[in-house]
């Protein structure tokens, strides 16, 4: 049994069975399954970036952790994340000239298979969603993503529910 | 799960492998792979100017002698 997480796509009148991977250049962890830890933070996704067909679906799976890099509440995972990507940036920059992105760095790792000794990353970064705030002007919460790339680890993907934009 | 300490000694022998050359094709490779695919792969050749007869030029102008052509009076041309 895993945890639950929330993977948002486009309404196109047919239901999703299984997640699609995510090839875009904001995609910074690199080709894979995207999913949010939190129902809101899926949803307002779905009304920001999924609105062009008016509605937008919101699946839901179990995923196992076990096996997953965890930079948000694991210290040593954390660490080595971080160890890993200035090293590469170090190298990469002092190698060609270029300083590399994030998502360069990581489609590095993936195509050398380095994360893909791991069934996904999780992460975070700051939503920029002022409704899921209680407090005012400072945003405390975290907004935590799994990239996914083993997806043979999904089970239970379904439709939690479809919303209007 | 992933043995860390393991794999950051593979991570490190991972970079030391790569070179100058190496790293700087494959990022020239992600950033104008797109290009690449639609020009193709290749060396980019300068493009310099040649004079050549064919192409060259012979005529001279003559703008005393086009002046003359003119019925119109020089005065009245500046005035329009």
């Amino acid at each position: 049994m895993g945890r639950t997480f929330y993977h948002t796509q486009e309404n196109r009148g047919t239901d999703l069975y299984e997640p699609i991977v995510c090839t875009a250049d904001n995609a910074w962890l690199g080709k894979g399954y995207y999913f949010w830890e939190n129902n809101d933070d899926a949803t307002f996704w779905g009304i920001k970036f999924k609105n062009k067909t008016g509605k937008y679906d919101v699946y839901k799976a179990e995923i196992p952790d076990d096996n997953v890099l965890d930079t948000v509440f694991n210290r040593q995972h954390y660490d080595f994340w971080i160890k890993q990507i200035e090293r590469a940036a170090k190298k990469i920059t002092k190698s060609t000239g270029s300083k590399p992105t994030l998502k360069e760095i990581n489609d590095f790792f993936l195509e050398k298979e380095v994360w893909t000794k791991f069934d996904g990353i999780l992460f975070q970064d700051i939503s920029q969603n002022p409704v899921h705030y209680m407090v005012k002007e400072f945003q405390y919460k975290k907004r935590i993503q799994l990239a996914l790339y083993n997806n043979s680890k999904i089970t239970n993907f379904v439709l939690h529910f479809t919303g209007e934009c | 799960m992933v043995d860390l300490d393991k794999l950051d000694k593979e991570i490190e022998e991972l970079l030391e492998n790569e070179t100058s050359d190496s790293l700087t094709k494959w990022l020239l490779n992600r950033r104008l792979g797109n290009i690449n695919n639609l020009i193709g792969k290749g060396t980019f050749i300068g493009m310099q100017s040649k004079r050549e007869s064919v192409f060259s030029c012979s005529q001279k102008a003559n703008f005393k002698t086009k002046d003359s052509y003119t019925d119109s009076n020089p005065i009245n041309r500046n005035a329009a």
